[in-house]
Parts: structure tokens; C-alpha cells; sequence
């Protein structure tokens, strides 16, 4: 099966050219890592890979790394987050991470012009992280009020809130 | 069949004599007899509508359903309208957004109404001391009972009940609308005032969605 994903992920490479900045494999399985300018390319390129083509976005997601290898002593990440596809072909059962890092106030290009399932995951990252996507058709917060000012999951968030009407001891 | 009716003589419902009757009569003329009339009609009549949104919501249907039986104690029918309820039941979790439907809700009872809080969340917000959560029902609306618990058993709320009963039973001037309770608990439960955060809320600048 990573047979599979592996020779995607280096036709992928291949095609994205100087947009793909690595391929490896860790705990996740295979990932390519790639600008986020090349998120327009790889997206269509995956979707509709003639061997292996993945047509299930499982999941999308973001993580944030501020303060994460002064804390674990570990290679600095490219950039504070890093924002995942879970990408999944149900044709040949092949899995593959696509990652793609950007730094606060930067934007990635939207995926839900490829995958549907990508809206709602795109309108959490954005209400969580504020991570903006470039061409989402409704780029809403989904959890958090509308006027709500801040990014909940970010790292530097604390957790009784920011707003003195956030705090539960008021 | 030897002529004695059949059943426990005992149980049987007596004669009332002449002095009792009277008894009763004066008890009747006495100042408070209707609101007591009333009281007991109310307390034994709650029609209860529940606010469920997470756990506790399970223990409330096992509260209702035929092991526990809260219609044993007169709350026969839980209503899924506010408009047919006087005994809102909140069980679970409130998020800031949820906060303004619950106050809503609440407003659509008919008065007279009483609140129980069911569980940790519901009265202070439980574990959930996070930025999202309500941290009490009380910033938002007036309670009368508080059942801890995480969540209660089914015998906590049917106490809860009970207690409640018991302060219907307490309540004098009845046929005035209790919307003067809710106008003590605006003047500042606990003494504090009304929240900043209840103040956000029903200001509308949470739960808009659009």
C-alpha cells in the first residue's frame, strides 16, 4: 500500500517541480511537503493521478508549532503552522499526508474546489488557528460566534479566554 | 359473602362527621387558604420541559421513564413546547452560543415557572472552565433548584424535585405573576448584579450567527 502512495508522492514531486520541498516517511505514513503556492497543482494532480488517484479528502486540519522546539528541543519547524491533507484513494487503498507550513497572517489556496469535504475543515482551521484559505466559497467561523475576535486553539490562547467577558471568574 | 364489603376496612374512605366538616370550613375561611388551594394544584401538576444537551440529558430520560417515574410526583407529561411547560429542566453543558436560546426558551414559559439546573455543568459550568462554556445557567436566568452531580442519578433530581414541591408549597401570594422572583434575581443574584458576560450574551453580540 505505501508502495502505492510512495510512487505517487514522487510523481507528485516530479510535477510540482520547485513547489514540492520534500518527500519522507514518518509515523503518518508517506508525506510530501510542499509551498503552499503549489496547493492549486498538487490538489488536482493527487485527485487525479491515473495509478493512484485519491479521491477522498478524509480530513484537513492545521497544527500549531509556536514555541514547539524550544519546548522539545527539536528541529525548528519551518514555519508556526502546518497545515495537513489526509488524503486517501478508495480505488488502491493507498494513503497519503500532503503538508504544506505558513506563517501567521499568511493564507493557503483552498482545496474545496477539488474536495467538498475540505469547507467545513477549512472554516474550523480559520475559526481556530486564523489561518485565512484563498477562494474558499464561505470562509465563516463554524464553532465561535461570528464577532469573536480571537483563535481559540492557538498556542498562545489561553484557555479561560481572552476577553475579560471570556473569563468564567469574571 | 357473609354482607362486609370486600377490602381492608381500614383503607376504606370514612364518613365525615359534622364536627369535621366544619373543621374544614373554617380551615378554608382561614387568610392563605387559596394560595395554599393553588399551591398544591401547582406543585402537583408540573408540566416539565427539558433542555438537554449532553449527559445529563440521558439521566433525565431515565428519570422519566418507567424505572424512576417522575410522573409518580404529578409531573405526568414533559412537554417538548415551552409554551405548554412550567418546569424547564436544564441537563447539560451551556456554550456561550447556546446561551441566548436557552434564554429564549425560558421566556416562552408561561408564568408561573421554575427552573431545576441539572448537574456540575449546568449550575457553574463543571469542568468546562474554558473560554466557550457558560459558567452557570444563573448568569442567564433565574434557578430555583441546583442538583450537583456529574451527572446526577435520577434519585438526585427526583429529590430535586421534591425540594421543589416544597417551595411551591412555601410560595404566598400566588395569584400575583412570579415575575417579581425574576425581578429580584435581575436586582443581582447573589448579590453581585447581573454578569458582564449575561450582559454580553443578551445583548445579542453572541450566538448571531449570520
Amino acid at each position: 500500500m505505501n508502495e502505492l502512495a510512495r510512487e505517487a508522492a514522487e510523481r507528485l514531486a516530479k510535477g510540482l517541480g520547485e513547489g514540492a520541498l520534500a518527500v519522507f516517511e514518518d509515523g503518518r505514513g508517506v508525506v510530501v511537503r510542499v509551498r503552499p503556492t503549489a496547493i492549486p497543482t498538487a490538489l488536482p494532480l493527487l485527485r487525479l493521478d491515473a495509478a493512484c488517484p485519491f479521491d477522498l479528502l478524509v480530513e484537513e486540519t492545521a497544527v500549531d508549532y509556536l514555541g514547539w522546539a524550544e519546548k522539545t528541543g527539536l528541529q525548528k519547524p519551518p514555519a508556526r503552522f502546518c497545515i495537513l491533507y489526509n488524503l486517501f484513494s478508495i480505488t488502491r487503498r493507498a494513503r497519503l499526508f500532503l503538508e504544506t507550513w505558513v506563517e501567521e497572517g499568511e493564507s493557503v489556496p483552498s482545496a474545496v474546489p477539488w474536495y467538498q469535504s475540505a469547507n467545513w475543515a477549512e472554516r474550523h482551521i480559520w475559526d481556530m488557528f486564523g489561518v485565512r484559505f484563498d477562494g474558499h466559497p464561505d470562509l465563516r467561523r463554524i464553532y465561535m460566534p461570528q464577532d469573536y475576535e480571537h483563535f481559540p486553539l492557538r498556542k498562545d490562547f489561553p484557555r479561560r479566554g481572552i476577553d475579560p467577558q471570556d473569563d468564567p471568574q469574571e | 359473602m357473609n354482607g362486609k364489603p370486600p377490602g381492608d376496612p381500614s383503607a376504606r374512605v370514612t364518613l365525615t362527621t359534622l364536627e369535621e366538616a366544619a373543621e374544614r370550613a373554617r380551615k378554608l375561611s382561614e387568610p392563605g387558604a387559596l394560595s395554599r388551594f393553588v399551591n398544591w394544584s401547582r406543585k402537583h401538576s408540573l408540566w416539565p420541559i427539558p433542555f438537554g444537551t449532553s449527559c445529563c440529558a440521558i439521566e433525565f430520560m431515565g428519570m422519566v421513564s418507567a424505572s424512576v417515574d417522575l410522573s409518580r410526583f404529578g409531573a405526568e407529561f414533559v412537554r417538548f413546547s415551552p409554551r405548554q411547560a412550567d418546569l424547564m429542566i436544564v441537563a447539560g453543558t451551556i456554550v456561550d452560543k447556546m446561551g441566548p436560546v436557552l434564554k429564549k426558551i425560558y421566556d416562552q414559559m408561561a408564568e408561573p415557572k421554575w427552573v431545576i439546573s441539572m448537574g456540575a455543568c449546568a449550575s457553574t459550568g463543571g469542568m468546562f472552565n474554558t473560554y466557550s462554556v457558560l459558567q452557570g445557567i444563573d448568569r442567564l436566568i433565574p434557578v430555583d433548584i441546583y442538583v450537583p452531580g456529574c451527572p446526577p442519578r435520577p434519585e438526585a433530581v427526583v429529590y430535586a424535585f421534591l425540594e421543589l414541591q416544597k417551595q411551591i408549597a412555601g410560595e404566598t401570594d400566588v395569584l400575583r405573576s412570579r415575575e417579581h422572583h425574576r425581578q429580584a434575581w435581575v436586582r443581582g443574584i447573589h448579590g453581585r448584579g447581573i454578569s458582564p458576560k449575561a450582559e454580553l450574551l443578551l445583548g445579542g453580540r453572541r450566538g448571531n450567527d449570520r
